[in-house]
């Protein structure tokens, strides 16, 4: 049986979160909390390619003991097993750190033949986590996926979008995916999910379970650290026109302007 | 910007705006309605938008069709339709406890002149196709209900009062009631700016309390939790047309909108929530997402008998919001006695978007002292005596109102 495993994060539902002022880091305990909208994607084309390979789809995910309501939403929607990687230990990791705690998660569940991830989580917009599993693993990947053609014994083909083209990709197996909405329409949940999802033991990891240190993962493991952090701010400048005539003349003052240019 | 009114309205929900409207219609003199946020963006959109006209209650069927009055003047003034969908109601029976409700609102209807009409298990079935029947014991029709977009209303209202010359100041959050001397006299802006009013009404939904607390006051309700559930599109099994229903039964309305089935639903215990941990933003607010599946798994059992394949029913969206309950489930309108010139129309009991212009329009008549519409006892702020609406013991009180609650 093929193995599939999708990586969930769980992400703020508001713009409005609280920065840890000690860390520079999202204080992800305290803020409302959604699945990442990219990972339910990365999710959905899993469960699409299990329905034709019969596969086994295995949903992780990495963050505090609440994360384990995306995984509660991932059995919902489909997944057959799903793993917490939870622990102080890993707190505040950057993506670097991060991907070597799936990476090694994903050494930890034995054989897999592909590993969805969502494009980016929209809560640091690095799009970096998945590319660098695949990197840590040395599989291939491939970034921006538009869709699966099929899946074979050793090879997956599908298509991906490259800046203006789409390109149809013949790629070895196991190897990497990073899903985003482009890939189409997602299934919504039911009921009778959600009460089998409830019945479901979810497994949990520690750096106990995965053999690693402070050293290797954590805040201070990091390579990355955030020194600060602040909105970007634009200044406007907001002038309120009387009449259609001060219209007209603004337009004729910004087309000489842009003319002169 | 000005800084004397003779009226400050502070919410720009439905029931602020509503007054607002009744208020300008009258002519009032300057009035000004200020809002933390935006109009009609909080509880007010977050609302059924059930219109049900039938109560057992014959001042509420007065509040309603008021509403309904409200509609076709405000849609003649602005030259503009408020999208009214006059779908019909059906009210469904199948225990002797609910058969005997559906009965006096079937009287209560025909005594105030709302076309009804018993229908049979097919002709219920010729409406509403996905329905299961078999368990049916009355369908009451009421081909003259109608639902409405609630942000579309209160926006209404809004315009309308804006076309009669009343201010609408918006993202100016309200910091304090001024008083002096007994008798208010303005409000305070959190950014430190007085706006001076010889009247202020209080219409501030789920954070009115916060702003009463200061004066001593406990306006008798809080917020309790209300939701619906909105299934994935499924244009052919319904269609925008289809009546609403109320079902006692199965503490559940439903009603169709863009192809999708909206299912209301009520828990065995709802939930209320200490006005004091509510957000500026209702976004910012968590009303326990847990609720989400928790409720539907309570109640499924009981809507199964209507729609069989609940369980198996795609959810594409969850809505909660808060409902001001009132231990008695009735409305709150009126003057605050403590203080001359202070004023509020709250407690909507979730049937703000149906009783709204007419609670405007008592709370307009009161304040003008004109003869009001409806005998105004029933709404009195003070009917409770002396209440502590933080207090665990009240809120629950409010919370059992809307857990007890019978009608759309």
């Amino acid at each position: 049986m093929k193995r599939y495993i999708v990586f969930l994060k769980q992400v703020p539902l508001s713009t409005h979160v609280a920065i840890d002022p000690k860390t520079n880091t999202l204080k992800r305990a305290s803020a409302m909390t959604q699945t990442n909208p990219d990972d339910l994607y990365a999710l959905q084309a899993a469960l699409d390619l299990k329905k034709q390979t019969e596969a086994e789809v295995v949903a992780v995910s990495m963050g505090p003991a609440s994360a384990v309501e995306v995984l509660h939403e991932a059995l919902q929607r489909g997944a057959d097993q799903a793993v917490l990687l939870s622990s102080p230990v890993f707190a505040g990791s950057d993506t670097w750190c991060t991907s070597r705690v799936l990476a090694t998660a994903v050494r930890k569940l034995g054989s897999f033949d592909l590993l969805f991830f969502g494009r980016m989580a929209i809560d640091g917009d690095t799009a970096q986590v998945g590319p660098e599993v695949a990197g840590q693993l040395n599989i291939p990947q491939v970034t921006q996926l538009l869709g699966i053609e099929r899946v074979e014994a050793s090879h997956i083909y599908v298509n991906k979008q490259a800046d203006v083209m789409r390109q149809t990709l013949e790629i070895q197996l196991p190897c990497a995916l990073m899903v985003g909405k482009e890939y189409g329409n997602l299934a919504n949940p039911t009921l009778r999910g959600w009460r089998w999802a409830e019945a479901q033991t979810i497994v949990r990891w520690d750096e106990h379970d995965l053999d690693l240190t402070r050293q290797e993962v954590g805040l201070d493991a990091s390579p990355t650290q955030v020194v600060r952090t602040e909105v970007p701010r634009q200044e406007k400048v907001i002038q309120w026109l009387a009449d259609g005539e001060q219209f007209l003349a603004q337009i004729q003052a910004l087309t000489l302007k842009a003319n002169e240019r | 910007m000005n800084t004397t009114y003779n009226i400050l309205i502070i919410g720009g929900g439905l029931l602020g705006c509503a007054t607002a409207y009744q208020l300008a219609k009258r002519r009032a003199g300057r009035i000004a309605v200020v809002d933390a946020n935006d109009i009609a963006s909080q509880a007010s959109a977050r609302a059924a938008c059930l219109l049900t006209r039938a109560r057992t209650k014959p001042a509420l069927m007065e509040m309603v069709q008021e509403t309904y009055d409200c509609i076709d003047e405000i849609e003649s003034l602005l030259g503009e339709s408020l999208e009214l969908q006059t779908c019909g109601s059906i009210t469904i029976a199948s225990s002797e406890i609910s058969r005997k409700g559906v009965e006096a609102l079937e009287e209560a209807a025909t005594r105030f002149g709302i076309p009804n009409e018993r229908i049979s298990r097919e002709k219920t079935k010729a409406l509403l196709p996905w329905i299961e029947t078999a368990d049916i014991d009355l369908s009451l029709y009421m081909p003259t209900d109608a639902f409405i977009d609630s942000a579309v209303l209160c926006n209404g209202y809004a315009q309308a009062a804006r076309r009669l010359g009343v201010d609408f100041r918006t993202n100016q959050p309200v910091s304090a009631i001024l008083t002096e001397n007994g008798a208010v006299n303005g409000i305070a802006l959190a950014n430190g700016t007085k706006i001076e009013a010889d009247i202020v009404v209080n219409a501030a939904g789920s954070w009115a309390n916060l702003l009463m607390r200061p004066l001593g006051i406990g306006l008798p309700f809080t917020p309790v939790r209300s939701h619906f559930w909105i299934s994935a599109i499924d244009k052919e099994r319904f269609p925008a047309n289809h009546p609403f229903t109320v079902i006692p039964d199965a503490r559940a309305f439903t009603r169709s909108d863009v192809g999708a089935l909206i299912i209301g639903l009520r828990e065995s215990q709802c939930q209320s929530f200490d006005p004091s941990t509510l957000t500026r933003r209702l976004e910012d607010f968590d009303f326990n997402k847990a609720a989400k599946w928790q409720v539907l798994d309570e109640c499924a059992p009981l809507l199964k008998r209507f729609l069989p394949d609940i369980d198996d029913l795609p959810i594409a969206h969850y809505m909660a919001g808060p409902s001001c309950y009132v231990p008695d489930a009735m409305f709150i309108i009126g003057a605050l006695p403590a203080y001359k010139g202070l004023y509020t129309v709250t407690g909507c009991c979730g049937g703000g978007v149906a009783a709204g212009g007419g609670m405007g329009r008592l709370a307009a008549e009161l304040i003008l002292g004109e003869t009001p519409f409806v005998d105004p006892k029933y709404f009195d702020p003070a009917r409770f005596g002396e209440v502590d609406p933080f207090s665990a013991e009240f809120q629950k009180r409010c919370a059992d109102a809307r857990s007890n609650k019978k009608g759309g």
